[in-house]
């Protein structure tokens, strides 16, 4: 069994630091070796996690560099999808155009409408307007067209532009329709 | 005898204070240091696995989307050209003026200028000659026509057992575009609205475009014979 030293100082006491500075001297060394300690510790765990991080880069990395090989040789298939949303795109300002077919329908009603007797000599229809030229020998049958005409919800407004009467031809008139 | 300038205790004191203070020091420094290193790798990793997760999100719809795109593609470029598409239109409204008996006269074409959207316009001008019900079918037939065509005025005169008549359409085009997306940048598929925009294209009349195969060399056995 290790007998154990005493710890001997055979200088005057006054000579030496002082108990209260040694204790503190000690404290700062016990501070030092745990400071290191944990920097030691830091500096190992943060190596570690920066490696396992370029791993993880590398890896996908590589994982990327194969989907672009995939989507490069899909390239013909992304091209195509571009194109159809682009044209989809333009025709779909087209459909805000004002066009003729909503009006255009009324076109055989007003025919048949002069079935009753009165005879239409024209029609034009641009949009948003139909344009009606006519005769009828009596006023009846005039009568008749006009009301047909003029229960239709689609024509917001009718212009009767012109009516005149001659007693070789009858009757002539000229209507403004206006759909919108 | 030589006098120490600091008494024993600071001394002491001193090298413990300044050991602890470098450490303390290279610590801060490799905290920042460190840190930095982390921090870079995991922006560059967040980055690297987004760009990953688009570019699968991107692959999988290619994939899917496949085998329908190429007859999508065909439709659209038929219904909205990238050229002026004057005479897809007249020879599709020939077609019809031939369905419906009805003749075709003066046929013009004029440009109509940049119409108010992202495509532009062309206009054709006709006269036709036939019973009224026949100009009539001929006109409505017009509306289900690709290239997208429009009326833009008809005018018939009913004097007579034949009407004559003339008619004004606006046809579209659109240049095609010229520069594909980023590889990285994310592509969606078709919406809902485009779908149902794709199936009413689907009931226009296509041009019927002919491709002539090129003959090879024949050979005549008797070039100087009938």
């Amino acid at each position: 069994m290790k007998a154990k030293m005493a710890n001997i100082n055979l200088l005057p006491s006054d000579l030496g630091p002082k108990a209260s500075v040694l204790r503190l001297a000690a404290l700062l060394k016990r501070l030092t070796a745990a400071a290191l300690a944990i920097f030691c510790v830091f500096s190992v765990l943060t190596i570690a996690y920066v490696v396992f991080l370029n791993t993880q880069i590398k890896k996908v990395s590589a994982e990327g560099e194969v989907l672009q090989r995939s989507i490069k040789a899909l390239e013909e298939t992304e091209q195509k999808l571009f194109l159809v949303k682009d044209r989809l795109a333009s025709i779909k300002s087209l459909t805000g155009a004002q066009t003729l077919e909503a009006g255009f329908g009324d076109f055989e009603r007003i025919l048949t409408s002069g079935d009753s007797g009165v005879s239409l000599t024209k029609i034009s229809a641009s949009p948003g307007e139909i344009r009606i030229w006519g005769a009828t020998f009596t006023s009846r049958p005039l009568g008749d067209f006009l009301e047909e005409v003029l229960v239709n919800p689609d024509y917001k407004t009718v212009n009767l532009a012109m009516f005149a009467y001659n007693p070789a031809t009858g009757y002539t008139f000229e209507l403004g329709v206006s759909t919108k | 005898m030589k006098k120490d300038f600091l008494p024993l205790g600071v001394r002491v004191l001193l090298g413990q204070v300044g050991l602890l203070a470098a450490l303390v020091l290279i610590f801060a420094i490799g905290f920042k240091v460190g840190l930095g290193q982390v921090g870079r790798r995991r922006a560059d990793l967040a980055l690297l696995r987004k760009n990953k997760e688009i570019l699968t999100a991107k692959r999988d719809l290619l994939t899917s989307i496949a085998p329908q795109v190429a007859s999508q593609a065909g439709l659209v470029t038929a219904a909205l050209p990238g050229r002026n598409p004057a005479l897809l239109v007249i020879s599709q409204i020939k077609k019809l003026a031939v369905a419906n008996g009805v003749v075709l006269t003066g046929i013009k074409v004029g440009l109509s200028g940049e119409a108010k959207s992202r495509a532009a316009a062309v206009g054709v001008s006709m006269d036709m000659i036939g019973p009224v019900a026949s100009v009539l079918d001929l006109v409505s037939g017009i509306k289900k026509i690709a290239p997208i065509s429009r009326i833009d005025k008809v005018e018939l005169n009913l004097t007579g057992m034949d009407t004559t008549s003339s008619l004004e359409v606006k046809s579209y085009w659109a240049s095609f575009p010229t520069r594909l997306p980023a590889l990285t940048e994310p592509v969606a598929g078709l919406t809902k609205a485009e779908e149902n925009l794709l199936e009413t294209l689907a009931d226009l009349t296509l041009p019927a475009l002919v491709t002539l195969a090129p003959s090879g060399p024949v050979e005549n056995p008797n070039p100087f014979g009938e």
